[in-house]
């Protein structure tokens, strides 16, 4: 049993982190590809007029405003039920499961569904492609940024982690004796400063667990950096 | 000449062509079949290729009669070969990022301005 244990792969704080953070970040990306879709299907479906050309004034009509965002739900409601396997129905005769379903789809829409017809039939034809994607946008980049806040602030405290961080961004030399150890990437920084500024080390692991390189994390330390010495 | 109004409605309506063209580009390439997105399929160079196809013959069979809308139809013709070169460059990186692609053209959009 317990060379079982011993055997067992843990992943580190900052691998947990690191893939919780690549799992919110394919999120944001595929929920914005099924964003894209939900809004060309309604848009094919109602915003086309009798010669078959999209017309951004018919938004203007309330009556359509609010078809458009219904098939734009509607598309939702079919993604999100495939994804998790569960079928989402606010019309659902068992009032636990339509409540689920509308806290899920809430949840995964980013507005409440008759707050989001209201905005639509207030904005008309000024609910453009462009402020609905950004508006959906700014909502699951809020998300994404909370998510990374936080592992950001779990981490700070931890020397581990950021030993970790430096060693797999070739930041840092192998670490023998326990401590620290930097390669000549971090020669010219002043080291003491960043290991004891909360700053520095928030800098360091925000920009490692959004996937930037050495050269972005060398880039944003640069107010860490020595003088440069004079031969 | 043109008037303000007339470049809003040009805006608008390209950014409702690019939004319907991109659906189906990546629709037809990268959904798998629960129609769930998967970027592993942009590691295929066949289907980097058919999303650009189908996204360009899409822009462009959609937007042709959008260059009366504006004073400059050259311009036009700028803004749908910039919006092709933006797509390209995100395909080939094989890992899309969507709020870049989507912030880029928006804004190249919104900058169209021939007057």
């Amino acid at each position: 049993m317990s060379e079982k244990i011993e055997t067992e792969y843990k992943p580190t704080v900052l691998e947990k982190a690191k893939n919780s953070i690549n799992y919110h970040k394919e999120r944001v990306n595929n929920h914005l590809i099924h964003n894209l879709n939900a809004y060309a299907k309604a848009a094919e479906k109602h915003l086309k007029n009798e010669k078959g050309d999209f017309d951004v004034k018919l938004l203007d009509s309330a009556e359509i405003a609010k078809q458009f965002v219904q098939a734009k739900i509607d598309y939702h409601q079919e993604a999100l039920s495939k994804r998790i396997g569960f079928n989402i129905d606010l019309n659902h005769d068992d009032p636990e499961h339509a409540l689920y379903s509308r806290r899920l789809l809430e949840e995964h829409i980013g507005f409440d569904p008759e707050k989001y017809t209201e905005l639509v039939i207030q904005q008309g034809s000024n609910w453009t492609a462009d402020a609905h994607t950004n508006q959906h946008q700014r909502i699951l980049q809020d998300k994404f940024r909370e998510n990374v806040d936080m592992y950001v602030n779990k981490l700070t405290e931890d020397n581990q982690s950021l030993e970790e961080v430096l060693q797999k961004t070739n930041l840092a030399g192998r670490n023998e004796k326990g401590e620290l150890g930097f390669a000549p990437d971090l020669a010219n920084y002043n080291i003491q400063k960043i290991l004891t500024n909360d700053r520095a080390k928030r800098t360091i692991f925000s920009n490692y667990l959004q996937g930037a390189g050495r050269e972005a994390i060398l880039e944003s330390l640069n107010k860490y950096k020595l003088p440069e010495q004079k031969e | 000449m043109q008037n303000n109004e007339t470049l809003n409605i040009y805006k608008k309506h390209m950014h409702l062509h690019f939004i319907t063209a991109l659906s189906k580009g990546l629709s037809s390439t990268i959904l798998d079949e629960n129609n769930q997105p998967n970027v592993k399929h942009l590691q295929d160079q066949e289907k980097r290729d058919a999303c650009k196809n189908i996204f360009q013959t899409t822009l462009f069979e959609r937007s042709k009669d959008e260059h009366h809308k504006i004073s400059n139809p050259l311009h036009h013709e700028y803004v749908i070969n910039q919006l092709n070169a933006i797509l390209h460059d995100h395909l080939e990186r094989e890992d899309i990022n969507m709020a870049q692609l989507l912030e880029e053209s928006h804004d190249l959009i919104n900058k169209a301005d021939p007057l």
